[in-house]
């Protein structure tokens, strides 16, 4: 039982501080700044942010996504095949990405993500020996083929052969960053929201895609994100079909994903996306416990394969209020990690606080007994 | 001799360096309110001045004295606090509001800008609003819980500012709903929030939307009770146009055809074609034409060749069917605004 992000920090300062990446990045425009020294100063907040990350209580962390632009062109913009176009609105957000449009089939000719994850990774080293603890794992999160083709202009390579080619390209990507070591690489794949229950095509192809980005990757963990959204109209058993040792759920603009959740096999973790990424308003530390509590009780998952994360990236937020929603959902993973789970489940029972919340039909199932839980799993 | 195919702009112009400057002094405290806004009347002045010889017919006050368009509204208004940074795209931030208390409008916020403005011309100066659903939807709610709530909290603070607006003498309030286009099923409360707003206004109400899935908001848009709708169409090619042939579209269109996130100057040849396009489907007495939104993200020389693009290819298409330029009358809500039936533009 731990906490993560689900990938990206904001880029902004905390109150009081300076806007150096704003400040650097007018600077480059206007050619007063070279790549080099741009870099050093993304460089530096990458290891701000894990280091609040870690100071947090976080186990699991990332390099905030500080460097890239948005997360579509940052990865198509590392294939070959692309174009960059105009602004698009990001699902629902007020924040906007530039819309990738495929010139040609796809393909990978080299890591997009690997020097990123290595920077990330010896910085969280670094980080820990600095404080004296072990150091903690760093995870590569990365558009997976669906979201990327869906949400790019296909061209004249077409919508499906687009989605297909992507997913042999990410393929490629997902191999270099197991072979450097990544030990969780988490794809992203949001556009599962927009697929219908009824539409079979869009549920082929998008389980298609992902079966191919996957292959030969047993060994590797790798994990599902879906936020934005549910994806209940692509279905638990194309989800779960699939061999993602762990499932990120956000379970704030997709509580029906919690259908999904229950129907989770027992030896998959579930990652819950319980706080709120996109409002200030603090979360409450009894619902994201509960939402641990739940994710544990079904199939007998237990515990050791849960975790808490925001519900979506936490850019839509100011650096103080996210700094703050982490701090708390570190906080609520620790008390379900050292708290006699059948007194948590006292604790929080809804019905103590809310006589009439079980006939609401918002009682969650008291969660399983530790003994049940097989055995820890890294997610 | 029949009218129409206005020229006119979404609203914002880019601000000219040295108010861009001014407005960084004044956030650090190195200069005044009142130097401030010395340098925002005179950029206001220009932009006006800039319409007025090109010939658009229907100007803007630019907006020179708004930073974010959501933002500016919630400072004004009680019930909000003003947020920490939140980045927009690429190197854009803007800091976002956050509902904590009862949303309450304790004074005009935009009447003064508008009456300098048209104070200037003797051609009208549209109001200029932002829509209560999108500031909603672009602020942080720490305070309602229920995003209807919200949202006609705010729509009935803006029926205030609207109704002094036109009470001043304004023919042509447009409230900017660009966030109507991200949910679809949140249309009705799009239109619910804009009857509160447009209710008893004696003017010409526009919303224009931006940046969405028109082909599936379409034609439910048209239940949003104004009388002109104010579309992009030029970043999307056009497509829009052609549903207007199985379902008419029953308003008064602002017809975007030049793309503000393109650094490209349209020709007047590939404007004016557009135009046609829509003459297809709408007669000219019923469009009015613009860019696909404001153009304050474009340079001062770039937003200004564009704004001589659409006039001058209005221009052109008015040439061609004999169309005088004669500028709207006696604009004002027109019979079908809160039904989508068709109706006159009363122009």
């Amino acid at each position: 039982m731990f906490a993560t992000l689900v990938g990206a920090y904001p880029r902004t300062p905390l109150p009081g501080q300076a806007f150096q990446l704003r400040a650097a990045h007018a600077r480059l425009e206007r050619g007063e700044m070279d790549q080099a020294a741009y870099r050093e100063v993304q460089d530096e907040l990458a290891r701000e942010v894990m280091a609040e990350q870690l100071d947090a209580g976080l186990e699991l962390l990332t390099d905030g996504q500080v460097r890239w632009e948005d997360p579509q062109t940052a990865i198509a913009g590392g294939l070959r095949g692309f174009e960059t176009t105009g602004l698009l609105r990001y699902f629902d957000t007020n924040t906007y990405y530039r819309q990738p449009r495929a010139v040609e089939t796809p393909r990978w000719e080299s890591p997009v993500t690997v020097d990123d994850w290595t920077f990330a990774h010896e910085t969280a080293a670094s980080l820990a020996e600095q404080r004296g603890v072990a150091a903690l794992p760093v995870k590569q999160c990365l558009v997976g083929p669906y979201t990327l083709g869906r949400l790019s202009d296909p061209g004249q390579v077409g919508h499906e052969r687009l989605v297909l080619a992507l997913a042999e390209a990410l393929n490629e990507e997902l191999h270099a960053l197991h072979a450097a070591g990544t030990p969780v690489i988490q794809l992203d794949e949001n556009a599962l929201t927009l697929i219908r229950a009824d539409d079979d095509a869009e549920r082929r192809l998008a389980a298609d895609a992902l079966r191919r980005v996957v292959q030969g990757l047993d060994d590797a963990h790798l994990c599902l994100a879906v936020t934005m959204g549910d994806a209940v109209g692509v279905g638990a058993a194309a989800l779960f079909d699939l061999p993602f040792r762990s499932y990120l759920f956000d379970l704030v603009a997709g509580p029906d994903n919690w259908e999904l959740v229950a129907q989770a096999p027992h030896e998959r973790s579930i990652v819950c996306g319980a706080a709120d990424a996109r409002n200030t308003r603090p979360d409450t530390e009894q619902a994201m416990i509960r939402a641990a509590l739940y994710a544990a009780s079904t199939s007998a998952r237990g515990l050791d394969r849960v975790a808490l994360s925001p519900s979506t990236g936490l850019e839509y937020l100011p650096r103080d209020r996210a700094k703050a929603k982490v701090e708390a959902l570190a906080r609520a993973a620790r008390v379900v990690a050292t708290t006699d789970p059948d007194e948590l489940a006292r604790a929080t029972d809804p019905r103590a606080d809310r006589g009439s919340a079980a006939a609401e039909g918002s009682h969650a199932p008291r969660p399983q007994r530790p003994d049940t839980v097989a055995h820890r799993s890294s997610t | 001799m029949s009218n129409g195919l206005w020229t006119t702009s979404v609203g914002s112009f880019p601000k000219p360096p040295e108010l861009l400057r001014a407005r960084a002094d004044h956030a650090a405290g190195r200069i005044g309110d009142e130097e401030l806004h010395a340098l925002e009347r005179r950029a206001t002045e220009d932009w006006i001045r800039f319409q007025e010889e090109l010939g658009v017919d229907i100007l803007v006050d630019g907006e020179m004295y708004r930073g974010d368009m959501a933002t500016y509204f919630a400072e004004e208004l009680t019930g909000f606090e003003i947020g920490g940074l939140v980045r927009s795209y690429g190197n854009r931030y803007y800091r976002k509001p956050i509902a904590v208390g009862d949303v309450r409008r304790t004074h005009p916020i935009t009447l003064e800008a508008w009456q300098f403005a048209q104070s200037l011309t003797g051609r009208p100066v549209k109001g200029m609003l932002t829509g209560p659903y999108t500031i909603a939807d672009w602020s942080f709610d720490e305070h309602y819980g229920s995003r209807r709530e919200f949202v006609l909290s705010l729509a009935r603070a803006l029926h205030e500012e609207a109704m002094d607006l036109a009470a001043a003498g304004a023919r042509f309030i447009q409230v900017d709903e660009p966030a109507a286009s991200a949910r679809m099923d949140e249309l009705p409360l799009v239109a619910e929030a804009m009857e509160i707003v447009t209710d008893g206004l004696n003017a010409h109400a526009i919303t224009h939307i931006c940046y969405g899935d028109f082909m599936h908001a379409y034609p439910a848009m048209l239940d949003i009770p104004v009388d002109q709708v104010d579309l992009e169409m030029a970043n999307s090619g056009y497509d829009l146009l052609a549903r207007f042939r199985d379902v008419p579209f029953t308003k008064a269109i602002g017809l975007g055809v030049v793309d503000v996130h393109s650094h490209r100057i349209e020709s007047v040849q590939e404007v004016a074609d557009g135009i046609r396009r829509a003459l297809e489907v709408l007669p000219p007495e019923r469009i009015f034409v613009d860019p696909d939104c404001g153009l304050k993200t474009r340079t001062v020389e770039e937003a200004k060749a564009k704004m001589r693009v659409v006039v001058e290819a209005a221009r052109s298409v008015r040439r061609e069917l004999g169309i005088g330029d004669a500028l709207p009358e006696a604009a004002g809500p027109t019979p079908g605004r809160s039904t989508g039936a068709p109706g006159p533009t009363g122009a």
